[in-house]
């Protein structure tokens, strides 16, 4: 059964292995995946610890539904305390990695300690090993995995990072296959710090459905809905590069750092533009939207791109040119970076070079003007090996504006040290929420109610919107105002933590079309193949008492209120392109502080943004940490 | 998800090939195979692609006429 799936302690300073069972009360509490790591990580971690020091833990799950019949229920999560932002650290990703640490006897991986030398962790059927990596450390994301195939066949499944990762690069990914990436948040820093090259996993270990044909028969029922709707057929033709389709076409991109919200003539980097390049798409475990392509560019295959990929070596940098593009994508694939802050922080570089703040002197030659293309991909390079200005880049936005100094932290465009994603959401107040109250920083992925784009008619809204919970306030479809976005923040973050809870993608909920998965299918999902039994209400407590341990986390390293912002660009400088709808935009302060005001009080969370004691006696969180696991 | 009455679902059947003007929202459908539609509501103009020959989608705009 799912539930009896284990949890591995590995101390890399000492070499001991224990394994644990997870307490059917902590299911209850976190179900896995996400939500159970975050309890790991408040549990194991004392505040003001260095995050690239042994005292920091790296954790590696899978969600209770991975290797189930519940379709792409493929998802790894990787948390730490991050060295990028000091908050959560936490990333997800795509592939194969976690059902095979499922069907390894294993969840949940807990990494303490530092490694002398370079090691990776084999987990077999039941069983963990610390082994000598030395022969790895050095090679790409790609070159490790072909190496431990080799070694342990091509069955094995493998997380590992690259040279971003072992050089300390603050926002090293981790990768499985050729481009599955936990890119956000620097978890490929901490594996590099404790000397973890890779975790390679092999398992032969059954998961015992508990309700077999109901739980095939309502996952079909569930897939035959998915793959009707447009979204998945435009997913699965285009992947996520189908989005620019609406956000450029708009005006909604963040373009050339901050300056624009709109890259023009961006016809030679549309998402049509791919087909030249294809040779098919290809999917996750357990996935019929198959959301990305398999592709050729200078005869590398890679996969991808993603609409991140057309951001960050696209608009953000004011390239026009498509095999920039896929070039882009496969280095920092290659190299283990997470993507969108690389392109962040380029974008963030080009426009210091164009003001004069920096200068050739300090980039070593390198011109970094817009649309330079040959430097987009040298920099990338630089900043994964820390060689001259990249080095750095490397330290992310809030350490690199501390070196590079003069003003420059006035044009960086991130959230509690971690960088926006490539979007503009000045036009857009329950986006602009969104990215300043994630807790792992400017985040795109944990909140955002991206269908709140789709100008939908309010009953639609108040059908998504009002369950499991009612919302006692009044929706509006233009995205442009302010009213109940709070509420539809809120919402989307409960739905985002269910469904990493459950270790299911995220294209298979309400994220890019309000006719996916909700709290109810998750419910039934638990029911059919676990045998947990939570209501679609009990799920959406879960979600939020998950949500309140990691708000506990980032309080405990002193994040509050004055962290829950936006950078002064987003209220001082209005949009200057796109349709005449989102023209002249900016965020509204004084809206903006009733949004945040509105949003504390619907979490149950004082004026400063801190859980009160009721709200944690509710969720029955005030006695953490309990040190149960 | 949404649940869907027959009706709706009707509803949705006559609307393939149907696309939403990002400029004034409104639904218009697109005469098959065509790569570029004005808006009958307010006159942008969108070029089209299409995923399959009942699903078109927005493509991008006319860049001429976004301005600068």
């Amino acid at each position: 059964m799912p539930l009896n799936r284990k949890i591995g302690y590995v101390n890399l300073s000492t070499g001991e292995i224990e394994v644990k069972p997870i307490p059917r009360e902590l299911r209850k509490k976190f179900i896995g995946g996400r939500g159970l790591d975050m309890y790991l990580l408040y549990n194991h971690t004392e505040p003001g610890i260095d995050a690239l020091g042994p005292d920091n833990v790296a954790i590696v799950s899978a969600g209770l539904l991975s290797a189930t019949l519940s379709s792409a229920s493929a998802r790894t999560h990787v948390a730490a305390k991050s060295p990028l932002t000091g908050a959560v650290g936490s990333t997800n990703m795509g592939g194969f990695f976690a059902p095979e640490m499922t069907w390894a006897g294993f969840h949940h991986l807990l990494l303490k300690g530092q490694a002398e030398e370079p090691v990776y962790i084999w987990v077999n059927d039941g069983k963990i090993e610390i082994r000598d990596a030395s022969h790895l450390w050095g090679l790409s994301t790609r070159d490790t995995q072909h190496a431990l195939h080799e070694e342990l066949g091509p069955e094995v499944q493998v997380l590992t990072i690259g040279p971003a990762g072992e050089n300390l690069v603050r926002y090293a990914n981790v990768m499985n296959g050729m481009k599955n990436a936990g890119g956000r948040s620097g978890m490929g820093a901490v594996l590099g710090s404790k000397g973890v090259k890779a975790i390679a996993a092999r398992g032969t270990m059954d998961v015992e459905i508990k309700h077999p044909e109901q739980a095939l028969e309502y996952d079909y029922e569930v897939i035959k809905h998915i793959s009707g709707t447009k979204f998945a057929q435009i997913m699965g033709k285009y992947g996520t590069m189908f989005i620019q389709s609406v956000t450029n076409s708009t005006g909604l991109v963040r373009t050339q750092n901050f300056q624009h919200n709109q890259l023009l003539d961006a016809e030679p980097i549309e998402c049509e533009n791919i087909e030249d390049y294809t040779f098919g798409t290809v999917g996750c475990f357990g996935c019929i939207i198959h959301c990305r392509h398999r592709y050729m560019v200078d005869g590398i295959y890679d996969e991808g791109p993603e609409y991140t990929s057309q951001g960050a070596f696209g608009w953000e940098v004011g390239c026009n040119d498509f095999e920039t593009v896929l070039r882009g994508n496969h280095l920092v694939n290659h190299y283990g970076l997470d993507i969108l802050e690389t392109g962040s922080m380029m974008g963030w570089a080009f426009e210091l070079y164009e003001k004069g703040i920096l200068t050739d002197k300090d980039t070593g030659g390198l011109k970094l003007e817009w649309g330079n293309t040959d430097s987009v991909l040298e920099l990338i390079r630089q900043i994964a090996f820390r060689e001259g200005i990249g080095d750095v880049l490397a330290e992310g936005p809030l350490r690199a504006a501390a070196k590079i100094g003069k003003d420059s932290l006035k044009y960086n465009i991130q959230v509690k040290g971690m960088s926006n994603l490539h979007s503009d959401e000045r036009p857009t107040p329950a986006l602009a929420l969104g990215i300043a109250t994630g807790t792992r920083g400017s985040d795109h992925l944990r909140s955002r109610p991206a269908i709140d784009l789709y100008h939908l008619p309010v009953p639609v809204l108040e059908q998504v919107y009002n369950n499991p919970v009612k919302y006692e306030g009044k929706f509006t479809s233009d995205y442009r105002d302010y009213e109940g976005k709070p509420w539809q923040v809120l919402w989307q973050e409960m739905m985002y933590m269910a469904i990493d809870c459950a270790g299911v993608c995220k294209y298979h909920c309400v994220f890019l079309s309000p006719n996916l998965m909700n709290f109810e299918h998750i419910s039934k999902f638990l029911h059919y193949n676990t045998g947990l039994e939570l209501s679609p209400r009990e799920v959406w407590d879960v979600a939020e008492r998950c949500y309140n341990i990691e708000r506990m986390f980032n309080a405990r390293e002193g994040f509050s209120r004055k962290d829950d912002t936006l950078v002064d660009r987003y209220f001082d400088e209005p949009t200057t392109r796109g349709l005449d709808i989102v023209r002249g935009r900016t965020i509204d302060r004084e809206k903006f502080k009733g949004m945040i005001d509105e949003y504390y009080e619907l979490h149950g969370w004082d004026e400063n943004g801190l859980p009160t004691p009721a709200t944690l006696e509710r969720l029955g969180l005030d006695k953490e940490p309990s040190h149960i696991l | 998800m949404v649940k869907k009455r027959v009706s709706d679902r009707e509803k949705e059947k006559s609307r393939i090939g149907e696309v939403r003007c990002l400029n004034c929202f409104a639904r218009y459908r697109v005469p098959a195979r065509a790569d570029r539609f004005v808006c009958p509501e307010c006159g942008w103009e969108w070029r089209v692609s299409w995923v399959n020959p009942e699903l078109a989608k927005i493509r991008g705009p006319m860049w001429e006429k976004m301005g600068p």
